[in-house]
C-alpha cells in the first residue's frame, strides 16, 4: 500500500503546483515558463525576449487575438516583474504604435536574475482584452541633447544607472568655419559610451572613432541619416531610431574605398538602438527595408574605444572565443585577433586594473572577416609606444565585414551588434553574458508549460 | 590582373628607370611572343609572322588537358616552330573547374601528397606533353602567374592573408605544420607577428605553387632530361613581404617567365628576377599598349623604355603583352601594324642596349610596394646605377661576397627575431628569418658596407649594432629634414641641408659608444671590423600625397650619402653606381 500513498501524494503535489494561485482574477490565461542558467556565471537582469511566434510554437495556444498590453510576468512568489511588449510591423521593424495585438514578430521583453545552474519558474499572464500599461520602476532615461554643448558630441542620450549612450544623428551641424563638425562623420552611430561615469569613446577624435560610425563604416557616413528619435519608451528597454529613407545607391560605383561597402540597394535604412534597464548593454540593429537589391552585399563595421585615459597598455586584455574556449590575451603577448570565420560572435577589450572596457557582440554567421587589436590598425605597436599622444589616446579598433549572398531574398535584412560595458568580467564571464544576452539562450533553453485558462466561477 | 592608369608622374618614373644602369656588356636578347591559350587559336597570318620573323626566339604557349582536345593543327604548329628553331616554352594550364579542377589538383596536394602528385603527373602533365611531343618543346612550366590565387582549391590562397583553420589546404596539412614548426593552426587567429611570419615561411616552403614546382622540376628532369623546367611567376606580390617562392624553387628550375605589366616598379622587379635567379634563362613580357594613353610617339617611348629596362636587367627574352584599352587580348603578332611597330622597337633597343653585368651594389627592400607606393617612388630619384635588387624575403639567395655595399630598406618589420635572428627562427620554428644578422655582421667585419634605413633596432636581434651597444631604438618621429654636421659634410661630401624629404618619418635611435653621429636626422656611421655600417633613420613608407620636391630631395640625399660612404670607405668599384 505504501507505493499507492506515494503516488497519491505525488499527484496531489503536482496538482498543487499546477494550480498555483492565480495571480489576478482579471487575467484569463497563463503559461508557465522555466528558465535556466546553464552557464557557470551569474546572470543579473538578463533580458528575456520572447516573440509571439516562439510563444505560439512552444505553447500551441494563442489561437485567440491577445492584447499585447495585457502581458504580465509573475514570479512563483506572486511578485510581478517589469515587462514590455514591443510591437513590430510584421516585417521586423519596431513600431511606436502597434496594432495592440501580440503578433508573431512582436517581442515580450523582461529581465531575470539567475544564479549559475539555477532554474526558475515564471508565469506569463495574458488576455484578449487590453489592459492598462503599468508604471514599472525603471532607471532608463532618454534625453535630447544640443550637439556640442557641455562637450556632448551627440544628439540624444539614453542612459540607465550604469551606462549613458550618446547617439549622433544627421551630423549636419556646422562649425564657426562653416564646415561640418567632426567632418560630418559618425552619423547614426554611438559617439559616446559612458560606463560608471567614465567615457570610453575619446571625444577628441575629429575623424569619428566611435561605435559603428568610423570613417570606414561607410554606411554611417554616406547615407542621409535623420536625427535620433525615441521610438519605444519602455521600462525594460528604450529604443531609439535613426532613419535614412529612400536610399537608391549602387555602392559598387559610389563608394571609395570599395572594400568598405558593396552592393546595390533601393530601400529604407534604419538603425535601432536599444538600452536595457540595469544593464551595461546597448544593442544596435541596422534594418534595411528592401525594395530592390542585388544578392551580393557587403558592409564594413568598425568600432573604436579606449578602456582607459590615458591608455594603460600594461593592463589591457582582449577576451575572445578560440578553439572552444574563452581566451585572454594581453598586450604583452603581442597578439591580436584576426579570423575569417569566428566561432562565436563576441570579443572584449578591457583594462584589468581599472576594471573597465567594452565587449562587442555580433552575428558570427554573417561576419566574414574580423580583426581586433589593442590599437589602431594603421599603427604598428612600436609606433604606438613611440608617440606620447598615441601612448595616451590611441583607441582600440575592431573591424567586421558582414557579407550576404542573398541580400535580396528577404523584405527586411537585419544586421545586429551589441556593446556591453565590461567591469569585473573575465573571458569566461563574458562568454556567459554573450550566451545570456546575445544568443537569447534563456529562451532557447526554456521549458514552456501547458497554457492554462482561469476556471470560471 | 591589375590595370593601372599612367600618370605624368609614372611616365617620368619610367624615364628615370630607363637610365637605371650604365655599364653594359654582353649577350644577345631574343624577341618573345606570348599566346595565352592554345596555339590553335592563332590566326594563320599571326602564326606565319611568328614562324618567319628571325627576331622571334621564344614562343610562350599554353595548352591544357584533356589531350584529345589538342587539335592536329596545334600539334603541327609545335613541330613547325621547332623546325624553325624557335624555343617553345609550354605552360600547362588546368582547372579551375571541370575534370581537372583545383579542388582535385592543387598546388598544396601536388607538393605534399604523393598519390595526388602521381595522378596529376599522369592525368595532366603527361598527356599534354606526349600529345605535343616533348621533343618539340624547349621548356615547360605549370600554369601562369603562379604565386597568386591560381591553382588553389576554391581559389583560397593559403597564405595570402591571415590563414586559419577554415582554409582548406592549410587545414589538410595542419598536422605537418604542427610537426615541423610547432604552430597550432587552431590558434591562428591570435598568432603574433613572429608566429604568422613563421607560418608564411612554412607555407611558402611546403604548400605553395613554388613547392609544387619544386617536385614538378624533379619529375621533368628525371623523365625528360632534355626539357628545361621553367616557372611563370606573375606579379610583384609574389616575392614581396615574406614570400619565398624563389628560394623554395632554387635548384629545381632552369628559367623564369614573368609579366609585370605597366608599373614603372616592374623595371625593379626585372632586376630582382635576375638577382634571385642569376643563372636562370628569363623571358620577360612587358606591357605594350596596356593602359598607355598618349600619342604614337609617347607610346613608342614608353614601350622602348620598358624594353630597355628588361634588356638592361639581363633578360634573355623580351616581348610585349598587348591587351588593348578594351582589354581584348589582341597580341601584337595578330596585327601587322602593331607587329611592325614592336619588332622595330625591339631591334632598335637590341642594337643599342646591352645588359648590365657588373653590380657591386645590392638593394634589399623589405617591401617593393609600400602602401600603394612602389620602390620607383623614391629610389628612381636617387639615380642609382649598376645595382642588383633582392626582396628581403629572398635574402637567403644573396651571395654577399659579390657586393661591396648592401642597402636594406624598411619599413616592413616583423619583430626583432623574425626580422634578423636566423638561429632563433631556425631552432624555434624550423624556418628562416627574413634577414640574417650574423651573416650581415660577418659581411661588415670582412669589409662590406652595410646600410640600414628605416628599421627599428632592438636588443636581441643578433645584429652587432644592438648586441654590442652601438645603436638601438624603435621610436618613430617626424623626419622631414636632414641636416648633416660638419664632419659629414666634409667626409661624406653632403650638402648643408636636405628637405623636405619623402619618407616623412624616421626612427629615433639611442647612440652608444663607438659610432659617429652624422647630423640631425642624417644617420649614424659605425665602423666595425674592416667595414662600415651606415644607419639611416628614414622610413620609406606610404603617404597619401607625395610632392615631386620631396621625392627629388630624398633621392638626392640618398644618392649623396651612399656615394659619400663609398668614397669614404674607398670602394672604387661603387663609384659608378652613383654618377
Amino acid at each position: 500500500m505504501k507505493w499507492l500513498w506515494l503516488i497519491i501524494g505525488m499527484v496531489l503535489l503536482g496538482v498543487r503546483a499546477w494550480s498555483q494561485e492565480w495571480w489576478n482574477e482579471n487575467w484569463t490565461y497563463r503559461v508557465k515558463i522555466t528558465l535556466k542558467n546553464s552557464t557557470s556565471s551569474e546572470w543579473k537582469n538578463i533580458p528575456v525576449v520572447i516573440t509571439g511566434e516562439i510563444l505560439r510554437k512552444k505553447t500551441g495556444l494563442l489561437k485567440e487575438a491577445l492584447a499585447s498590453s495585457s502581458v504580465r510576468v509573475v514570479e512563483t512568489s506572486g511578485q510581478e516583474i517589469p515587462v514590455q511588449v514591443d510591437e513590430k510591423d510584421n516585417t521586423g521593424l519596431y513600431q511606436a504604435v502597434g496594432n495592440g495585438q501580440l503578433d508573431k514578430d512582436d517581442e515580450i521583453v523582461f529581465q531575470v536574475n539567475l544564479k549559475p545552474g539555477e532554474s526558475k519558474n515564471f508565469f506569463l499572464y495574458y488576455r484578449e482584452k487590453p489592459a492598462p500599461i503599468p508604471e514599472y520602476p525603471t532607471d532608463l532615461k532618454f534625453e535630447r541633447v544640443v550637439y556640442g554643448e557641455k562637450n556632448c558630441f551627440y544628439n540624444s542620450r539614453v542612459s540607465n544607472k550604469i551606462i549613458s549612450v550618446g547617439i549622433r544623428g544627421a551630423a549636419t551641424e556646422l562649425g564657426s568655419d562653416g564646415k561640418l563638425k567632426m567632418g560630418g562623420l559618425g552619423k547614426a552611430s554611438i559617439t559616446s559610451f559612458v560606463l560608471n561615469g567614465k567615457e570610453l569613446i575619446y571625444q577628441g577624435h575629429s575623424w569619428g572613432w566611435n561605435l559603428l560610425g568610423t570613417g570606414y563604416t561607410t554606411l554611417a557616413n554616406i547615407l542621409p541619416w535623420g536625427e535620433p528619435e525615441l521610438l519605444i519608451d519602455g521600462p525594460v528597454r528604450k529604443i531609439v531610431v535613426c532613419r535614412s529613407p529612400g536610399v537608391d545607391k549602387d555602392f559598387n560605383q559610389e563608394v571609395s574605398p570599395k572594400w568598405t561597402l558593396s552592393g546595390k540597394v533601393q530601400g529604407d535604412y534604419y538603425r535601432f538602438f536599444a538600452v536595457y534597464a540595469g544593464l551595461p548593454l546597448v544593442t544596435v540593429s541596422e534594418s534595411v527595408v528592401i525594395k530592390q537589391a542585388e544578392p551580393q552585399y557587403s558592409a564594413l563595421y568598425e568600432a573604436a574605444w579606449c578602456p582607459t585615459y590615458p591608455r594603460d597598455w600594461e593592463n589591457d586584455v582582449i577576451f575572445l572565443p578560440l578553439a572552444g574556449k574563452a581566451v585572454t590575451i594581453t598586450f604583452q603577448d603581442e597578439r591580436n585577433y584576426q579570423a575569417k570565420k569566428v566561432e562565436e560572435g563576441w570579443f572584449g577589450i578591457a583594462n584589468t586594473r581599472e576594471k573597465r572596457g567594452l565587449a562587442m557582440f555580433f552575428e558570427p554567421e554573417k561576419a566574414a572577416d574580423i580583426t581586433v587589436d589593442f590599437h589602431a590598425f594603421h599603427l604598428k605597436r612600436d609606433q604606438v609606444l613611440a608617440s606620447d599622444w598615441s601612448k595616451k589616446y590611441t583607441h582600440v579598433q575592431a573591424r567586421l565585414w558582414y557579407r550576404f549572398d542573398n541580400f535580396n531574398l528577404k523584405p527586411v535584412q537585419e544586421s545586429r551588434f551589441g556593446f556591453w560595458g565590461l567591469t569585473e568580467e573575465d573571458a569566461a564571464g563574458l562568454a556567459a553574458i554573450y550566451r545570456g544576452v546575445w544568443t537569447n539562450a534563456p529562451v532557447k533553453e526554456a521549458v514552456f508549460g501547458f497554457p492554462e485558462e482561469k476556471l470560471r466561477k | 590582373m591589375v590595370r593601372r592608369k599612367l600618370s605624368v608622374r609614372v611616365v617620368m618614373s619610367w624615364f628615370a628607370a630607363f637610365w637605371l644602369f650604365s655599364l653594359s656588356v654582353g649577350a644577345e636578347v631574343g624577341l618573345a611572343v606570348y599566346r595565352s591559350g592554345s596555339l590553335d587559336g592563332i590566326s594563320e597570318q599571326g602564326f606565319q609572322r611568328i614562324l618567319t620573323s628571325p627576331e622571334v626566339v621564344y614562343v610562350l604557349t599554353q595548352e591544357r588537358p584533356p589531350a584529345r582536345f589538342i587539335s592536329e593543327k596545334t600539334r603541327q604548329r609545335y613541330k613547325l616552330l621547332k623546325k624553325a628553331g624557335k624555343k617553345v616554352i609550354l605552360d600547362i594550364f588546368w582547372g579551375p573547374d571541370g575534370d581537372y579542377n583545383w579542388d582535385r589538383f592543387n598546388f598544396p596536394d601536388i607538393a605534399l601528397n604523393e598519390q595526388k602528385r602521381q595522378e596529376f603527373f599522369q592525368e595532366v602533365v603527361e598527356p599534354v606533353l606526349k600529345s605535343l611531343g616533348p621533343e618539340n618543346l624547349y621548356g615547360v612550366c605549370l600554369m601562369e602567374e603562379t604565386g597568386l590565387y591560381y591553382g588553389y582549391e576554391k581559389t583560397v590562397h593559403p597564405y595570402y592573408k591571415v590563414p586559419d583553420i577554415h582554409t582548406p589546404s592549410v587545414r589538410r596539412y595542419s598536422g605537418l605544420l604542427k610537426e615541423e614548426t610547432g604552430l597550432d593552426l587552431e590558434m591562428a587567429p591570435i598568432w603574433k607577428d613572429e608566429e604568422r611570419f613563421a607560418f608564411w615561411r612554412w607555407a611558402c616552403r611546403s604548400l605553395s605553387s613554388a613547392a609544387a614546382h619544386r617536385v614538378f622540376g624533379q619529375y621533368i628532369r628525371s623523365q625528360y632530361p632534355g626539357l628545361k623546367v621553367f616557372q611563370f611567376e606573375g606579379l610583384p606580390d609574389v616575392a614581396s613581404l615574406h614570400y619565398t617562392e624563389y628560394q623554395t624553387m632554387s635548384g629545381f628550375f632552369d628559367g623564369s617567365l614573368t609579366d609585370n605589366y605597366s608599373s614603372p616598379e616592374a623595371s625593379y622587379w626585372l632586376v630582382a628576377d635576375g638577382t634571385m635567379a642569376p643563372k636562370a634563362e628569363i623571358v620577360a613580357l612587358v606591357a605594350g599598349y596596356f593602359a598607355t594613353p598618349g600619342s604614337d610617339e609617347q607610346v613608342q617611348k614608353i614601350k622602348e623604355a620598358r624594353l630597355v629596362s628588361a634588356v638592361k636587367a639581363g633578360m634573355d627574352g623580351v616581348g610585349f603583352f598587348e591587351p588593348d584599352e578594351e582589354r581584348i587580348k589582341t597580341m601584337d603578332y595578330e596585327n601587322q601594324d602593331v607587329w611592325t611597330f614592336n619588332v622595330a622597337a625591339f631591334n632598335r633597343v637590341k642594337s643599342s642596349v646591352k645588359p648590365v653585368r657588373e653590380k657591386p651594389l645590392l638593394i634589399v627592400p623589405t617591401n617593393i610596394s609600400v602602401g600603394g607606393f612602389g620602390i620607383h617612388e623614391y629610389l628612381a630619384y636617387a639615380n642609382l646605377k649598376n645595382f642588383a635588387l633582392l626582396p628581403a624575403a629572398e635574402f637567403r639567395l644573396a651571395d654577399l661576397r659579390n657586393y661591396d655595399m648592401v642597402v636594406i630598406f624598411g619599413p616592413n618589420y616583423f619583430g626583432r627575431k623574425a626580422m634578423w635572428d636566423a638561429d632563433y627562427m631556425k631552432s624555434r620554428y624550423k624556418v628562416d628569418s627574413l634577414l640574417d644578422a650574423r651573416r650581415l655582421n660577418r659581411y661588415v667585419q670582412e669589409g662590406g658596407l652595410l646600410v640600414i634605413s628605416g628599421l627599428p633596432l632592438e636588443k636581441g636581434s643578433g645584429l652587432f649594432l644592438t648586441e654590442e651597444n652601438f645603436l638601438s631604438g624603435k621610436e618613430v618621429f617626424p623626419a622631414a629634414l636632414a641636416i648633416p654636421d660638419d664632419w659629414a659634410r666634409e667626409n661624406l661630401s653632403l650638402k648643408k641641408e636636405y628637405g623636405p624629404l619623402f619618407p616623412v618619418t624616421g626612427y629615433r635611435y639611442q647612440p652608444g659608444e663607438g659610432m659617429r653621429f652624422l647630423g640631425e636626422n642624417v644617420g649614424f656611421l659605425v665602423p666595425y671590423g674592416k667595414g662600415y655600417c651606415l644607419v639611416l633613420p628614414h622610413r620609406p613608407s606610404g603617404k597619401t600625397t607625395i610632392s615631386q620636391e620631396e621625392r627629388l630631395n630624398y633621392g638626392q640625399f640618398l644618392r649623396d650619402i651612399l656615394a659619400g660612404l663609398a668614397k669614404y670607405a674607398r670602394k672604387n668599384k661603387l663609384q659608378d653606381c652613383f654618377p
